[in-house]
Order: structure tokens, then sequence, then C-alpha cells
């Protein structure tokens, strides 16, 4: 059962706070579990067209994501961030492929349209 | 002629010394912050170069902190053009053993007090001034460091919406250093130290002063056409197996 943590709309420096906590719990339980994770990010936040919130939370998520495959890649943990349009959900079959495809680990995959030529953090 | 203020936070510690002297080296008058007293030694030792320091105690985590910091920077009178987000701390567990508190805690002091600050400074900060955040290597991903990580991570997505919002009036990069000359890396046993510089192609360990250099420079004109961008102090590391 893949764990899904979903960014969601972040208006103060208390919602970056409690997001990444509550990001932070589900990852470690999912973890104790062997569940998969996909952590579902907003694409323009990653590159901080956005609000300082959104983007503080956005690239914070991805950096939990980063932190927890250097950790247990070897162990079989399973972490991937999917960067979507906002508003948007992932695809079943894109959640799926972040969640099982074996060699696919701490990778971001952006499933958004106009990041063309821009750096992903 | 006025000299620009910079505010550097974390300024008691071995890496905000440092960017302290290079930037009293560049012609900035200090106001020199951390939460702990010993940064008034630090403006002490620095103070004999002639420049001129002023040094305010403060907690980040606290708006009393941040107006403390405000008020002090006022009391300078010195137009503001260079803040540096230098402050930051370590709880490193394993993920599984981590407690919530210490993630809390990383991440209220490495990314939500320079958040916080920043954004409390804003209408201090003049045309053409600059925020300069120190992220880590270790942003890219490190053993045992999830709460680091995310709020070294974090504070590069801040960095970025920031530079888009404030320009042109104000710039904002990040330097993000690697494995650095410190108190921390010194406590290392030496067989652990000398496999981790075994790993960085320029075959040595960051001084402080690499990073000085480096915010120095982004802090100055000749970084005048770069914001939003994250300049890696590593030795190559973060590209190297």
């Amino acid at each position: 059962m893949t764990t899904v943590i979903r960014q969601r709309p972040c208006n103060s420096l208390d919602d970056i706070s409690r997001q990444l906590r509550e990001a932070f719990l589900a990852l470690r339980q999912a973890i104790a579990t062997e569940s998969p994770v996909v952590i579902v990010v907003s694409a323009p936040d990653l590159l901080g067209q956005d609000s300082l919130e959104g983007a503080a939370l956005a690239t914070g998520l991805v950096g939990l994501m980063r932190a927890a495959t250097f950790e247990g890649s070897s162990k079989g943990w399973h972490v991937n961030v999917l960067a979507v349009n906002p508003e948007e959900e992932p695809a079943a079959e894109m959640i799926e492929i972040a969640s099982q495809h074996g060699s696919l680990k701490g990778q971001i995959l952006n499933l958004s349209s106009g990041q063309f030529g821009k750096i992903v953090p | 002629m006025i000299k620009p203020c910079a505010l550097v936070t974390g300024a008691a510690g071995g890496l905000g010394f440092a960017i302290a002297r290079r930037l009293s080296e560049a012609g900035y008058a200090l106001l020199l912050v951390d939460m702990k007293p010993a940064v008034s030694d630090v403006a002490a030792r620095l103070g004999s170069t002639g420049a001129r320091f002023d040094h305010c105690v403060a907690d980040l985590s606290t708006q009393d902190g941040i107006s403390a910091v405000s008020d002090a920077a006022l009391a300078t009178g010195l137009p503001l053009h260079l803040l540096v987000n230098n402050a930051g701390i370590t709880r490193d567990a394993r993920l599984e053993k981590m407690s919530s508190e210490n993630f809390d805690l990383v991440i209220e002091v490495n990314l939500l007090a320079a958040m916080r600050l920043t954004i409390g400074l804003s209408d201090q900060f003049v045309h053409g001034s600059s925020v300069v955040s120190l992220s880590s290597r270790a942003a890219l991903g490190n053993f045992g460091q999830a709460n680091y990580v995310a709020s070294k991570s974090g504070l590069i997505g801040f960095t970025r919406a920031l530079a888009q919002q404030w320009s042109p009036r104000v710039r904002a990069n990040v330097v993000s250093p690697g494995l650095v000359d410190t108190p921390m890396t010194q406590a290392m046993p030496d067989d652990v130290l000398a496999k981790l510089v075994e790993k960085v192609p320029t075959g040595r360990i960051g001084t402080p002063e690499d990073v000085a250099n480096a915010v120095a420079f982004l802090a100055s004109e000749q970084a005048s056409y770069v914001t939003g961008q994250v300049l890696t102090v590593c030795g190559g590391r973060s590209l190297a197996p």
C-alpha cells in the first residue's frame, strides 16, 4: 500500500511547520511498515514561482524525500516526488510508477507544463 | 562616507566569525546577531580591526527576538545592504529514531527563523541590497539528518521565491557549504574525517574562509546579475560518486 503525501495550500510559517511535521511522521510510519512513499508537490513552488511559504514547503518536502532515500535506499525504502501543476492530481499510473519502479528512488518526476529550461532544486 | 550595514546571524560560531571578518574587509559595518551572549566577544575581537561592529543577543524563534534585531538594525542608523542567514543547528538521528520534537526544532531554527527575520526586515532593505542564506550540500541528502536536510532544502525554495518577489530591489542567493573545518568536523575521529576528505575531488577540507568568500561574492556588486541561485562550496563533492 503506497503512502501518498500531498502538499496542501500553505499561507503561513505555521503551515510550513505543520505540513513538514505531518510529512515526517507519515514518512516514518511508512518506513516502519515498508510501504513506498510518493510525495506530491506543486511544480511552480519548486521554482519559487508562487508564495514564499509554498516554495519553502515544496523544497522542504523534496529534502525529506532525499534524506529518506540517502538513508534507506539500501534497505529498500522507496520514496519519490511527483511535481504537478497546481490543483492537479497525478494520474494513478504515475503514482504506481513512482512507488514501484525498482531503480526509481529519490527522484523528482516533473509532470507539469511550462518547466522547460528551468533549474529544479 | 556612510558604510553599508551587513547583518549576520549565528555570528558567535566559527563560520559566522569568518563571514563577519570577510565582510568587514569588504567595507561593511556589521550587526552581529546570536542567541549566545558570546557574540559580544566576537564583536570585540573583530572590532580591533577598526571596522564598526554592533551586536544583538536575540532568539530568532520568537517575535520578540525578531523585533529586537529589527530595532538594533534601525539603531545603527546605517542602510541595510546585506542579511546573512547563517544561524543553524543540528539534531541528528536515524529517521526511525528521530523525535518529532527534534524535527520541529531544527525546522524552526534553520528555516522558519530565517524566513521570519528576512520578512521582518523587508522594509529596511535598501535598493541593491542582498540576502544570502547558508544552506548545505546536505540539502541534496544526508544520512541521519532528515530534519536538517528538509530545513536546508526549504531555505533554497524560500530563496528562489524571494529572488523573484523582491527583485529588483533585493537579490537573494544561497551558499551551500560541503565538508568544512568547523568544531563539528574537528570532533570527528581522524580516520573518519580522512575518509570523508578522500571523497572531495579537490582533495582537502573546506575552510570557513572558503565559505565567507562565497558569501562576500554573492553580496558584492560583482554578483549584481545573480539572484535566486545556489553556490555550492564543496570542493566538487556534490558531483563525485
